[in-house]
């Protein structure tokens, strides 16, 4: 432990002390947010949050035909409501799903038979909703949600009511607001996190120069002549790339935030925490991928892949096929970078993404980095390294 | 022994680096391994380290198995190598304390050993400059400061004077007397005949990964003590006589730089060669003998000069 901290520590100390690279490190990242967030501002990512017009377009199914689903039908058609979803009308349920299929609605409600009756009786009842795993979605969810939790209040109400006057009104349903400010990001809310999980990427350097000045470089003969193991050193090496990182990310948040004013929600110590363990996940691989194959090769693999899983994760632009297709969905839960982005957007705006099922997923990956490492080094210790 | 190789093989392939090659070097010696490039010296310092895996043999360092003891056995050394091998964003200071430190120093012990090093090498008043800002000879004396801060018994320097200038070398020859007189042993790799000639008690000649002789300077000389070395300079280069200088049964080899020609004889008459002058009509400058040197002995071991590509 005590190498490991040494090593970190001198590491740490020559990263800053190379303050060209070091500035270098955070102008990107922030000018690339600029460009990227004004530039492209209408290519997909979403509009300004003041307008508050979202105009999403849904479909409601009313197989019920009773009083509490025409209530769902006018709270959806309500004025607050009307500024972000727009019902369109379909003759049937077949033809509603066909067209979320082909994106011309983002979600289908369906209130299935018996929905007032089971309401009115104070019995459970199931309410469908089949959506698009996009925002639209989620927002579609959030107002079905709103109304249920209204009809729950009133329920509650009534009940509370028939023991204890005087009664509630019956309209208080109407009267429910459901507030969209900050649940859909901006172009610079959007490009803000998506390049920073592509610079998240970029840590990869930590771990190829690691590899490639302690293995292929006379610093790293003399390296291998000292009293210590090869593995404290490289995760000595290791930490000091997370720590830079780390130090990288707080920089730019408070940028992103005070700067660009950037949404962020109040999630900031979830983000710096997710962000830290994408980084050193990402230091890992570099370092197994240069130690198995070796830098060259790495840097090869790395600078191509690191664009494309971007592009893949919509971080350029939003791709709505990868969001849906169920080939690119489980695609994407074997991409670090897709992982992360999908449970910091879904901290900040809420959403459907499962935070429990991707943190697993990521630390598997991580897990799985490390022992690929373990086996690179164990190869170095028997001089079997590729040159 | 503080160094005991018995039959070391290392292969590269095709390539045969160390051909079953043994060595012992006694506690308290300052031992050269003398030899060209590509001969195997720094090959056999990396595999006694344990840097680079052999293939077979045996090797102990401080009278422990390398392959059983290895971190234990590298705490009592320090590894001079032959690039500068320095962090230029550290401090002269920092850059000791950090070797220092993963030799296992802490405390005062670690702080007493960074500044003797430093000051062994002349270089405490520069302790908070980075290496960048320094003369090549400065980078080669730091160079070493690394590798002595935990006052080592093995010192390995691997050619450390290459590239540098006389002062600076001169420096260096003589802090490898001084750190052998505070008693460490010291293993000096170098193409230099002359420096090894001039600071080593025991030489090993090395030579496509065999040790083809080994023995003090004069023990070494004396392999060669029937041949005589003489220089003769001519007023112009003239291939012709070389050829015939050859075919002398009284001449064993030589070479030729311009005008100057280098004949190993069996002889101290030099009738034969000088009437072999006169006959061709090549004019004489100069004629000297000379005592045979380390280079010569390599020469008449190997046939190919020190310096020449291996």
């Amino acid at each position: 432990m005590k190498n490991i901290l040494t090593v970190a520590h001198y590491e740490l100390l020559r990263i800053i002390r190379d303050r060209k690279s070091f500035i270098l490190l955070l102008a990107f990242p922030l000018l690339l947010t600029l460009i990227l967030g004004t530039a492209l501002g209408k290519v997909g990512a979403g509009q300004d949050r003041t307008t508050e017009k979202l105009h999403i377009k849904a479909a409601i199914i009313d197989k019920d035909r009773g009083p509490m689903a025409k209530q769902l039908v006018s709270f959806f058609e309500s004025k607050e409501l009307k500024k972000i979803v727009k019902i369109r009308a379909f003759s049937s349920e077949d033809k509603a799903r066909k067209a979320l299929r082909e994106e011309e609605i983002g979600a289908v409600v369906i209130i299935t038979k018996g929905f007032s009756q089971d309401v009115q009786t104070n019995q459970k009842h199931s309410l469908e909703i089949i959506d698009n795993h996009a925002f639209d979605g989620t927002v579609v969810h959030e107002i079905v949600n709103s109304y249920v939790s209204g009809v729950n209040s009133y329920q509650a109400a009534r009940t509370i009511s028939a023991k204890f006057a005087p009664s509630y009104p019956e309209s208080m349903i109407d009267n429910h607001t459901l507030s969209i400010q900050g649940k859909k990001p901006t172009s610079m809310d959007y490009y803000a996190i998506t390049m920073m999980i592509m610079i998240l990427m970029y840590s990869t350097v930590f771990g190829r120069e690691t590899v490639r000045q302690e293995i292929y470089s006379t610093i790293g003969m003399r390296m291998k002549s000292l009293p210590i193991k090869p593995f404290d050193h490289f995760i000595g090496k290791a930490v000091a790339g997370v720590v830079t990182v780390f130090l990288q990310i707080a920089v730019l948040l408070i940028v992103f935030r005070y700067v660009y004013h950037v949404n962020l929600g109040s999630h900031l110590p979830f983000i710096l925490g997710v962000s830290f363990l994408f980084a050193f996940t990402m230091i890992l691989i570099a370092m197994a991928l240069s130690l198995i194959l070796n830098p060259d090769a790495a840097d090869h693999i790395l600078d191509l892949a690191i664009p494309v899983v971007t592009f893949i994760a919509g971080g350029f632009f939003r791709i709505p096929f990868f969001e849906t297709n169920p080939i690119m969905m489980k695609i994407q839960m074997l991409l670090p970078n897709v992982l992360t982005q999908k449970m910091i957007f879904q901290k900040i705006y809420g959403g459907q993404t499962d935070i429990q099922t991707n943190f697993i997923f990521l630390i598997g990956i991580l897990i799985f980095a490390f022992i690929l490492v373990l086996v690179g080094l164990r190869r170095y210790q028997h001089g079997h390294l590729s040159k | 022994m503080i160094i005991e190789v018995s039959n070391l093989v290392k292969r590269y392939k095709d390539f045969l680096a160390l051909d079953h090659m043994t060595l012992a070097v006694k506690e308290g010696e300052v031992f050269g391994l003398l030899g060209p490039n590509g001969a195997g010296k720094s090959t056999l310092v990396h595999t006694m380290l344990g840097l680079t895996k052999y293939d077979s043999g045996e090797i102990k360092l401080l009278g422990k198995s390398i392959k059983q003891h290895e971190l234990e056995i590298k705490e009592d050394i320090g590894l001079v190598p032959q690039d500068i091998a320095l962090y230029e964003e550290l401090t002269a200071d920092e850059n000791v304390t950090l070797f220092g430190r993963l030799y296992g120093l802490k405390g005062e012990d670690l702080k007493n050993g960074v500044k003797e090093a430093l000051e062994f090498v002349g270089l405490y008043d520069m302790k908070d400059k980075q290496p960048g800002k320094f003369s090549g000879g400065m980078k080669r004396r730091l160079n070493i400061a690394c590798a002595i801060v935990h006052k080592p018994k093995l010192i390995i320097m691997d050619e450390p004077t290459v590239g540098i200038d006389p002062q600076s070398r001169n420096y260096i020859l003589e802090s490898v007397k001084k750190l052998n007189e505070m008693g460490s042993t010291i293993i000096y790799i170098s193409h230099y005949m002359e420096e090894v000639a001039a600071i080593c008690t025991n030489i090993a000649i090395v030579d496509k990964g065999r040790i083809i002789a080994q023995g003090t300077k004069n023990e070494l000389a004396k392999l060669i003590i029937n041949e005589h070395v003489v220089v003769i300079t001519m007023e112009a280069p003239n291939y012709a006589v070389i050829e015939k200088l050859k075919k002398l049964p009284v001449v064993k080899e030589v070479t030729a730089e311009n005008e100057t020609l280098r004949i190993v004889t069996e002889s101290p008459q030099m009738n034969e060669i000088l009437e072999l002058f006169i006959q061709e009509g090549v004019k004489v400058t100069n004629v000297a003998t000379t005592t045979p040197t380390l280079e010569d002995v390599f020469l008449t071991l190997t046939g190919r000069a020190l310096r020449e590509e291996a």
